[in-house]
């Protein structure tokens, strides 16, 4: 019984987190920011949405130079999306923190779920 | 998962900051947050954005928690409280004495520019030009390696517009623009807005401008490379009257940098980036915050008590009114503080109202008015 309660609370979970970022993304295409990047997976829902740049990017150091190589614009405002943020070490979180913010410019966010 | 107090943290080290959610959202632990233009200075932790820096340049002062305590240090005084006012100023309560205010610069700026503006005050107050006043003898002071001004705080209320007022306005800027001041003096510009650029003339102001646009091409969204295009032209085409006559100017001449009160005279606040530059410039500045012809006409009617404009400077007093909500336009999209369809917008109906206020004020000049 526990268990289905705990399947329950996490499907919720997962519908919530899925709406709260397909929102994020859509205020953002509203606005006409052309960059997003995926860190560690945990969300696909981008893909439909018109002239965007998508990165999936695992989470690991050197995820500022890996995007700049390859053609990630520093200029461009930006949505970072930490899809399973929430659940990384504090360690790991602190470098993708670091990492994303070295690449931000005005007009960028940042999402945790 | 990390718990929100460490999750607030982290945001901070890493120069971030939350924003507010809905609360469903929030209680389920989910963040939204942009960057905190705070630098991370040399490093891999460095922003890579040149806009980003300038944001920084702009937005971030050191130590600022600290600077009651430097302003103890500095002068001996008690303080209570400080609070700030604008990006990089601050109101200083004092135990058992009136309030001063302490303008922080960035790093950048030489501590000797600041002292210049403020022998400027020191020339301008003996000749009855109400400026700001100074509580010591020597009011610029270093704070990690930013200068520090101190001034005495000004009690009253900014000045209302309005016909009346822009008169006091234009008679205050003939004066200062007869003022006399010795050649060294005429080698420092001035007249740039502070939260683009100091110490320099509004030439160097276009050119800081264009070197800020050139990256902001990539903020420009699929559709609207046009109106960046433009803008872009706009800054081009834009003459800063640089051969035209200069005097001494204050670069925000403007009812709310005039404080007032009931029985005196306004005091000038705001001195940062006064300086040598065409008056043309700064008349036009002082133009483009009057909202209606009346207040035009009594600015330019009594200006021109003081000083006669050549034909050369009425013939291009529309591109100096234009001049300041250029910079503004163009500072806002910049910085990210308005999407450039706005900002375009905005910018037209600028561009209109500044050629209809040099209109109204060469029909004020020739008399036409009267």
């Amino acid at each position: 019984m526990s268990e289905v309660v705990t399947d329950d609370r996490r499907e919720r979970y997962l519908a919530l987190r899925s709406s709260f970022l397909d929102r994020f993304v859509a205020n953002a295409t509203e606005a006409g920011v052309g960059q997003f990047v995926v860190v560690g997976g945990g969300y696909s829902g981008g893909s439909t949405f018109g002239p965007t740049r998508w990165w999936q990017v695992p989470s690991g150091p050197a995820m500022d130079k890996a995007l700049v190589e390859d053609g990630f614009q520093v200029e461009s405002p930006t949505r970072f999306i930490l899809a399973k943020g929430a659940k990384l070490a504090e360690e790991e979180l602190f470098h993708l923190l670091r990492s994303a913010r070295s690449l931000a410019s005005p007009g960028t966010r940042l999402a945790i779920c | 998962m990390a718990a929100p107090q460490q999750l607030s943290v982290l945001l901070e080290k890493t120069r971030w900051r939350a924003v507010k959610i809905s609360e469903k959202s929030q209680r389920a632990g989910f963040v939204v947050a942009l960057p905190a233009w705070v630098p991370a200075g040399d490093g891999p932790a460095a922003t890579k954005s040149a806009l980003g820096c300038f944001c920084e340049w702009v937005f971030h002062r050191d130590a600022t928690a600290s600077l009651g305590e430097h302003l103890s240090g500095a002068y001996g005084i008690a303080v209570e409280r400080v609070e700030e006012l604008d990006v990089g100023t601050f109101k200083v309560q004092i135990k058992s004495g009136s309030p001063w205010v302490a303008r922080v610069f960035p790093s950048t700026r030489p501590e000797a520019d600041v002292q210049r503006e403020v022998d400027v005050m020191h020339h301008l107050d003996p000749v009855g030009f109400p400026v700001e006043k100074f509580p010591v003898a020597r009011p610029v002071s270093v704070l990690e390696g930013q200068p520090v001004v101190v001034t005495e705080f000004v009690h009253g209320s900014e000045m209302k517009s309005g016909a009346a007022n822009f008169g006091r306005i234009g008679r205050l800027l003939g004066e200062l623009h007869t003022v006399q001041v010795d050649e060294g003096w005429q080698r420092h510009p001035g007249g740039a807005w502070h939260h683009l650029a100091l110490d320099t003339s509004p030439a160097g102001e276009l050119m800081v401008l264009r070197s800020l646009l050139s990256p902001a091409r990539h903020r420009v969204t699929v559709g609207e490379e046009n109106l960046y295009d433009k803008l872009v032209a706009a800054v081009e085409a834009a003459d800063a009257c640089a051969d035209l006559p200069h005097a001494l100017g204050h670069p925000d001449l403007v009812p709310r940098n005039m404080i007032v009160r009931p029985g005196k005279s306004p005091t000038v606040i705001d001195w940062a980036g006064v300086g040598w530059y065409p008056r043309v410039m700064s008349l036009g500045s002082t133009l483009w915050a009057a909202r209606d012809a009346r207040s035009v006409s009594s600015a330019v009617g009594a200006y021109r008590e003081k000083v006669t404009l050549s034909a050369a400077e009425m013939d291009r007093l529309a591109t100096a009114v234009a001049h300041r909500p250029l910079v503004l336009a163009c500072w806002s999209f910049i910085t990210g503080r308005e999407d450039l369809a706005w900002v375009a917008k905005c910018w037209e109906n600028q561009l209109a109202r500044s050629l209809k206020i040099a209109d109204q004020a060469r029909v004020a000049w020739s008399g036409g008015d009267r």
